[in-house]
């Protein structure tokens, strides 16, 4: 597949993609508990300020995702100055696989919290959720942020 | 059923299961199907300048669109109208902006603009498209669903009867004896669960998980007016006739609630909030675990 031609389930990468660009941001919730200390052998990065997140650098990883063939894999390659993502790019890595009325329609409609059960608990045709290319990006995007983690 | 294949295409892993027909050999029918989504891509594709979609953004003008681009303008035109704006294939330029361009600069601009009015910029007669000035379209909200559907209409024509095609987790389902067909709705917490099945029969089906890992304003769905990501929604699902409804109304959920979308289209839906909590309409064809 020629990677840049895609057409239309990129959205979830662009979700991301949006994301990454937020890094900087301390938008939300990814902040875990421990505070960062400062480390002595730390490499001297110019000007790196108190409040930088993620160490300047290339970082590359490999996200998977499972597809009705198997488990696929996309590399990502992440280029981060301050907190900033200045180069990105992905090169998939594909297996070969062989591989009612509406008065009365919502009443009680609402389901305590869901809770999730191992996909492999159940005998399944598909699975339906994010768009899989995305998920893959995502999972290497997560690795390349605790990578990067100052 | 006896025969399957899987590649990527559009962006996404498709596998397909069909019995075999009479009418057609299955390399025959493989080819046609692999044929059929690159003349989708030639037409749509946003990344590539000569299609339709790339001329439309290069200038004004009025473009005599395929045939088949009817059914995605026209649920988008009712779409735009139901949720006041909200869903619509005018958001190309925010998605350019925000950085999702065909170069993955995903670099966003300085300024990001919200979407324009669809009145304002265009109008569509099928087959003709009007554009005021150059414009960025995004068929992306039901794309993907209608390539399916599409690929199921060629299937009908060789008399193949009973398949399951799945482009990334979109699906349409047919069957002649009346087997239930299985799908998992993945936790969009962890991808390595489900939160509950849907058991189609003659359906198809859509998902989309919102807010997934994204951190920042944006996810795959941008509003076009506040230019930033509903995220008060973990995921959706929708059951319908159709992909491509499933797959436009997936998006429609993000933005307006089930009840007035029910008062124009049928199909039933689970929606995951962000606290978890489900919403499940009574006719869903399948179950939640909770």
């Amino acid at each position: 597949m020629n990677s840049k031609k895609v057409l239309i389930s990129l959205a979830t990468v662009v979700a991301v993609a949006a994301g990454i660009i937020g890094i900087s941001s301390s938008s939300h919730n990814n902040s875990v508990s421990t505070t960062p200390v400062p480390v002595a052998d730390t490499p001297t990065i110019s000007k790196t300020n108190a409040t930088q997140k993620y160490k300047d650098g290339s970082y590359t990883a490999t996200g998977s995702y499972r597809s009705p063939g198997g488990i696929d894999n996309v590399g990502v390659t992440v280029t981060l100055k301050k907190d900033i993502v200045t180069n990105v790019s992905i090169t998939p890595m594909p297996h070969d696989s062989t591989s009612s009325t509406y008065q009365h329609l919502f009443l009680g409609g609402y389901q305590s919290l869901v809770v999730g059960k191992s996909i492999d608990s159940i005998k399944l045709g598909a699975v339906s959720g994010s768009s899989l290319t995305g998920i893959g990006f995502n999972d290497a995007i997560t690795q390349i942020k605790a990578q990067a983690r100052i | 059923m006896n025969e399957s294949f899987d590649f990527k295409a559009i962006g996404t892993s498709w596998h397909i299961e069909f019995n075999i027909s009479e009418s057609i050999a299955t390399e025959k029918i493989i080819l046609l199907v692999k044929d059929r989504i690159e003349l989708f891509e030639q037409h749509y594709s946003r990344f590539r300048e000569d299609s339709f979609v790339g001329r439309i953004a290069q200038q004004a003008g009025v473009y005599e669109l395929p045939a088949d681009a009817e059914n995605m303008l026209a649920l988008y035109r009712r779409l735009y109208d139901i949720t006041e704006g909200k869903v619509t294939p005018l958001i190309g330029e925010v998605l350019v902006a925000v950085g999702y361009d065909k170069d993955y600069s995903l670099t966003p601009q300085q300024d990001i603009k919200k979407a324009p009015l669809w009145d304002d910029v265009m109008s569509y007669n099928a087959p003709l498209l009007t554009a005021q000035r150059p414009l960025q379209l995004d068929f992306g909200a039901l794309g993907k669903g209608y390539i399916v559907d599409i690929i199921a209409a060629l299937f009908q024509i060789y008399d193949i009867r009973d398949y399951m095609i799945n482009a990334g987790g979109d699906i349409a389902y047919s069957t002649t004896i009346q087997n239930v067909f299985s799908v998992g709705l993945e936790d969009p917490a962890d991808q390595t669960k489900i939160i509950g099945v849907a058991e189609l029969i003659n359906k198809s089906i859509a998902g989309s998980s919102g807010n997934r890992r994204a951190w920042n304003k944006y996810h795959h769905i941008i509003d076009p007016e506040l230019v930033e990501s509903p995220r008060h929604i973990a995921a959706v699902w929708v059951v319908a006739d159709t992909t491509l409804l499933a797959d436009a109304l997936t998006t429609a959920l993000f933005f307006t609630t089930p009840e007035i979308l029910k008062q124009y289209f049928d199909f039933e839906h689970v929606i995951v909030y962000n606290d978890r909590s489900a919403q499940k309409s009574d006719n869903f064809p399948g179950m939640l675990y909770s």
